[in-house]
């Protein structure tokens, strides 16, 4: 067991990569007439990571009343499908040490294969399998909403989860971005095999399919390895509209949550930018300075290095295809959490009115370009990447131009951004105290 | 809201090799080789070329740890690994990391109850100068009182973010004390409450000027490095540093078998829903039993790793008694390892209930013969993580450390593979005996409070 000094903070999903240094060329690979993939040959280990999500499949596209759907089938996919009922399908995937999982956020689901290159075609048929004759049995899924049941019950007594179920409630009030991916007991309970299916075959079609592709294979092969697998995918439209676009919204007092907790926990948050505005870096480059770079950061300087008020306070960039927010995070003493919560608004003060210095923005670049290609360091971490790449649009070539982009960003605009991200000199405050 | 990543999930379950001085193992299939050196002074030097990423991960580990702590001071090792990013001679407080992040490197280290780590991930070329910051913090770091006191309120926090924010980890705790009464191994790695606010700059100071020294570390490289060159620097940079006496740890004896059953049972205004837990001490590879340590590896999965595992196929799918079950065992420890088992009850189900079930199915599965193809399934998965393991750089080096500090050798990782090959049926019937026939264990129960 490990007792890291700090936790690691994920800045955003996209650090960065110095495109010097890292010589990653991404490929467009077409696999059949309509569909394509970005990839990257990476020989030298004898692994294969695929990844590929479905867009407006996230939690926020649940059905109103069925939130927890999208939920339910990235669990059930597991129990059971085709000619392989209930653990059949697992011990299938481990004969051949197949990973195969299914993840959510707000507004896609995401498929991630990693396996040996040995046994790519059986980890695709798999996979595939799973996406479309998946079996739903009641009784699976009876056992599955149990366990979603405890899994709340277990997460609404944890601190952080309770701030951000608040926060995220309070910061868009009727949007679905308010959800979190498990619904409800009471929705969950709803949800029947059929809803499962109709989920299937309206979600998993070939229009709202991004395909991201790193290992050891040859990229001549893709076509023929992948193509016949993903053209069995519907050529249906998307049956769903895309979610209206919301901005962060900040009540003009605290979202306080009372709870017994030995630490009070605090989550703030003021509209930010999208992954698509002119702005982003020079919001990102902002984002770092203030809170995103652990220890540097003048946050953890003044709440934590100077005066010990908590082990962890950071900020990030948090860009959804339909909302662009700067969301922090605190936990201090309970005696101590409104302290820490002054020295976080005075500092968002300070950034306002006084921006940045040179050294501070020379530090941040040079930061935010050199550690681009450490974030890479498996062919999953990359697979994700090139996902991310195209579900924002970013060109093919983004790797190499980023740290022109980073380079191009002036103390004038992180002055600007900072002015306009905290022009109401509020934020969405959200506290899990004692009472 | 974005989950905070805890760096030991990275070495999670996987178990590596021994070298012998100056000779090179190749790896399983991706042809990876450790090179290990030793200089004069006892620093040991581990390099892994993998070329990959144009980066390394520079690591040292120190062979002192919480067990180490002094009676009253309990996580001090774990505070002096914080106060270690604060001020030498010749660097600022807080200027190590920033010098890391300049490069665009990530810094960061932790502690376990057999040993302390640093590490740095960043560009290759910047390797000596991490390797020159880090030498200058295993022989001039500066303590100072007010910036120790300020150090201290942090870890307070931290224990309070870990373990007093969490019932489980509280049970867990006491749970422990009761397993490894009378050893090190008893107390919570990050220091009771009331040690913590009690650590003054003095205690990190006497620990530090004990245990920091070249021939208490081992340094690993992993990456995109010539080990030629690596060692060349390590020689030139570590090589100077004035050894001091080693400090042995006395040796703490494998629990002996005992025939009592405890349980603890907490209950707390924060649990809604009931958890079930049980702790078995449990060889290692470098403890007494260590013949056990391989059949523990597969039976540990074949019994609770994941959802074909025999436990939540019986428990959750067929006797619909638990809604989840999982069992963990960790074969890399210098000390006594745990053989754990956690479950959740269904809806109604009693923990008394759910105790028995389990203790039943376990029974059972001794009484038959072990499933061929469930066991060869759990071999293909082991075996298969050793390859996967090699995709990072980063798990490369946490591995290659941690078998070094937990006394094993680098050969390892090379014999993994066979090691897990050859586990025999009858092993497994033997090792499952000597768990749950003979070894102490420990019951928790977590419960909501009591309506009032």
């Amino acid at each position: 067991m490990f007792f890291p000094r700090l936790f690691l903070l994920a800045l955003l999903v996209f650090t960065t990569l110095p495109a010097a240094a890292f010589a990653v060329t991404v490929q467009h690979v077409s696999l059949t007439n309509d569909l394509h993939a970005w990839a990257v040959e990476e020989p030298s280990v004898p692994v294969v990571a695929i990844k590929f999500s479905f867009d407006r499949s996230g939690y926020a596209y649940d059905p109103e009343g069925k939130e927890g759907l999208a939920y339910l089938v990235s669990r059930m996919l597991l129990e059971g499908a085709g000619d392989l009922p209930g653990q059949q399908f697992r011990e299938a995937l481990e004969d051949h040490a197949i990973h195969l999982s299914f993840s959510l956020n707000e507004d896609y689901f995401t498929v991630t294969v990693k396996t040996l290159s040995a046994h790519l075609d059986r980890a695709l048929a798999l996979t595939f399998l799973a996406l479309q004759s998946a079996h739903f049995s009641p009784n699976s899924l009876e056992r599955v909403k149990q366990q979603a049941y405890a899994s709340i019950e277990h997460l609404e007594d944890d601190a952080n989860y309770l701030a951000s179920q608040h926060f995220k409630r309070a910061a868009f009030p009727g949007h679905p971005y308010s959800r979190t991916s498990l619904g409800s007991k009471h929705s969950i309970s709803t949800i029947t095999p059929e809803d499962l299916q109709h989920f299937v075959q309206e979600r998993f079609v070939q229009p709202g399919v991004t395909i991201g592709i790193v290992g050891d294979i040859p990229l001549a092969r893709l076509a023929s390895m992948l193509g016949p697998y993903f053209s069995t995918l519907p050529s249906l439209p998307l049956a769903v509209p895309a979610l209206p676009d919301v901005v962060l919204h900040v009540p003009d007092t605290e979202v306080t949550v009372i709870r017994d907790f030995s630490q009070s926990v605090a989550m703030f948050g003021a509209p930010g930018v999208k992954r698509s505005s002119p702005d982003f870096f020079a919001a990102y480059v902002m984002n770092y300075i203030l809170g995103g770079g652990s220890f540097e950061s003048r946050l953890m300087q003044e709440v934590r290095e100077k005066r010990g008020l908590a082990y962890t306070v950071y900020t990030y960039l948090d860009t959804l295809q339909h909302a662009g927010s700067f969301i922090g995070y605190v936990a201090s003493d309970p005696e101590k959490i409104d302290t820490s919560l002054d020295l976080i608004r005075d500092a968002l003060l300070r950034l306002q009115a006084d921006g940045v210095t040179d050294e501070e923005l020379s530090f941040a670049k040079r930061y935010l370009v050199g550690s681009f290609p450490i974030t890479f360091s498996t062919n999953t971490s990359l697979a994700q990447f090139l996902l991310h790449m195209q579900l924002y649009d970013l060109p093919i070539d983004y790797i190499d131009r980023r740290q022109s982009f980073i380079e191009s960003v002036t103390r004038h605009d992180v002055s600007r951004i900072a002015r306009e991200l905290f022009r109401h000199s509020s934020l969405l405050e959200v506290v899990v105290r004692k009472q | 809201m974005r989950r905070l990543l805890f760096l030991a999930t990275v070495v999670a379950l996987i178990t590596l090799a021994i070298f012998l001085i100056n000779r090179t193992l190749d790896i399983g299939h991706s042809g990876i080789k450790a090179h290990r050196y030793v200089l004069d002074n006892g620093l040991e030097l581990v390099v892994v070329p993998s070329h990959k990423t144009p980066a390394i991960a520079h690591m040292v580990w120190y062979r002192v740890g919480g067990v180490d702590d002094p009676v009253g001071k309990s996580g001090l090792a774990h505070f002096l690994e914080h106060l270690m990013f604060k001020a030498t001679d010749n660097l600022a407080s807080g200027e190590f990391s920033r010098n890391i992040s300049h490069y665009g490197g990530e810094d960061n280290a932790f502690t376990s109850k057999d040993y302390t780590a640093y590490y740095q991930y960043i560009a290759k070329d910047q390797l000596p100068m991490v390797m020159r910051m880090e030498a200058d913090r295993m022989q001039h770091l500066r303590f100072d009182d007010a910036e120790a006191l300020t150090e201290r309120d942090v870890v307070v926090e931290e224990r309070r973010s870990r373990v007093e924010n969490h019932p489980r980890e509280l049970l867990k705790e006491s749970m422990r004390e009761l397993l490894y009464e009378g050893t090190p191994y008893a107390v919570p790695l990050i220091g009771y409450m009331d040690d913590i606010i009690s650590y003054t700059a003095h205690d990190a100071e006497t620990f530090y000027d004990r245990y920091y020294t070249p021939n208490h570390a081992v340094v690993v490289i992993a990456g995109d490095v010539n080990p030629d060159e690596a060692y060349t620097l390590a020689r030139d940079i570590y090589g100077p540093i004035p050894e001091k006496p080693f400090i042995s740890r006395p040796a703490f004896p494998f629990p002996s078998s005992s025939s009592t059953d405890p349980h603890i049972e907490e209950r707390h205004p924060l649990v809604t829903r009931a958890e079930w837990y049980r702790f078995y001490a449990a060889p290692s590879h470098h403890s007494d039993y260590s013949e056990y340590a391989y059949p523990l590896v597969v039976l540990s999965h074949l019994l609770g790793g994941g959802k074909t595992s025999y436990l939540y196929q019986e428990l959750v799918v067929k006797q619909q008694k638990a809604i989840s079950i999982s069992m963990g065992y960790d074969d890399v420890s210098l000390g006594p390892s745990t053989l754990s088992l956690y479950a959740s009850p269904a809806q109604g189900v009693a923990l008394d209930e759910l105790e028995d079930a389990i203790d039943h199915a376990i029974a059972a599965y001794f009484s038959k013969p072990i499933d061929t193809a469930s066991l060869q399934r759990t071999k293909t998965l082991l075996k298969a993580e050793e390859i996967y393991a090699k995709d990072n750089f980063k798990t490369l080096a946490q591995i290659f450390g941690r078998i070094r500090v937990s006394g094993l050798p680098l050969s390892y990782i090379h014999e993994w593979s066979s090691h897990i090959d050859s586990v025999t049926r009858d092993e497994l019937h033997h090792a499952g005996r000597f768990i749950f026939s003979t070894m102490p264990h420990v019951t928790g129960r977590l419960l909501p409070q009591e309506p009032s």
